[in-house]
């Protein structure tokens, strides 16, 4: 990890392909403040501003308190997170029991559309329900 | 994990004010409202001091909602303090500041609330 001490505002670009960091919790809210926590860190390393770092932790918790509301006790939430040279993906992903789409009707949702560059949300195979989001630095 | 939140209250000319610290999202946002509940119930007026507040989500925008309408329902009203600007953002775009009157300081709230009470009607 050469790259950790390059300058600190060298970011990890440049480089062909994306790096990925995957968290996997138990479906639980008392883990979402960890969750934030990783993420905050996750969008220091691409050199986000603390604001947009801000909107990130908001952007993600919001996600993940959707899809709890759905997941089957005791099974775990599933955090992908993408890191590109200036953009960060996030798939968050459940197993719900009727998995079905978030509402988008709610605060929550606005919430969640506001401060992430781009949402969408998936019904997958096996009853997982995934949201993803995106946010470039600067963007 | 009980140390997430706390409340401290006060009571400062006729009006409790609520000093939360912490983070309020789905994990705690329930016990705060039934803890504003509590301080609403009397009908006096309640302002919510957030400033020590570190993240708050739509699920603490949720509650804080529920603790005006509550506070309405019981003849009090429900003013919130913060200056950090993320969470004034949050209240903007959700258009809780429309429902929930927002100031910087607790000096601003008492004098908004001040002027509600001395308004003709």
């Amino acid at each position: 990890m050469t790259e950790d001490t390059a300058a600190p505002t060298a970011p990890p670009g440049g480089r062909e392909t994306a790096d990925y960091v995957q968290v996997k919790m138990p479906a639980e809210s008392a883990y979402l403040s960890v969750l934030r926590t990783a993420a905050a860190g996750l969008a220091a390393r691409l050199d986000f501003t603390l604001d947009e770092i801000e909107d990130l932790r908001i952007a993600i918790d919001e996600a993940c308190a959707m899809l709890l509301a759905q997941a089957i006790p005791g099974t775990d939430l599933k955090c992908v997170f993408e890191l590109g040279a200036d953009l960060v993906t996030i798939t968050v992903s459940v197993t719900a029991a009727e998995a079905r789409m978030p509402a988008r009707d709610t605060f929550a949702w606005t919430v969640l559309s506001a401060l992430a560059g781009s949402v969408d949300s998936r019904l997958g195979p096996d009853d997982r329900v995934s949201i993803v989001l995106a946010k470039r630095r600067g963007g | 994990m009980g140390d997430e939140l706390a409340v401290a209250v006060r009571s400062e000319r006729g009006a409790v004010i609520a000093e939360v610290a912490g983070y309020i999202d789905m994990s705690t946002a329930a016990s705060l409202r039934e803890r504003l509940f509590g301080l609403v119930d009397g009908g006096q007026p309640l302002i919510v001091e957030l400033n020590r507040v570190t993240f708050i989500d739509s699920a603490g925008l949720g509650a804080l909602v529920a603790v005006a309408r509550r506070a309405g329902a019981h003849g009090g009203s429900l003013h919130a303090v913060c200056s950090r600007q993320q969470t004034r953002k949050l209240l903007w775009l959700t258009g809780v500041d429309r429902r929930i009157p927002l100031t910087a300081t607790v000096d601003g709230a008492l004098t908004l609330l001040k002027a509600s009470r001395d308004a003709p009607g």
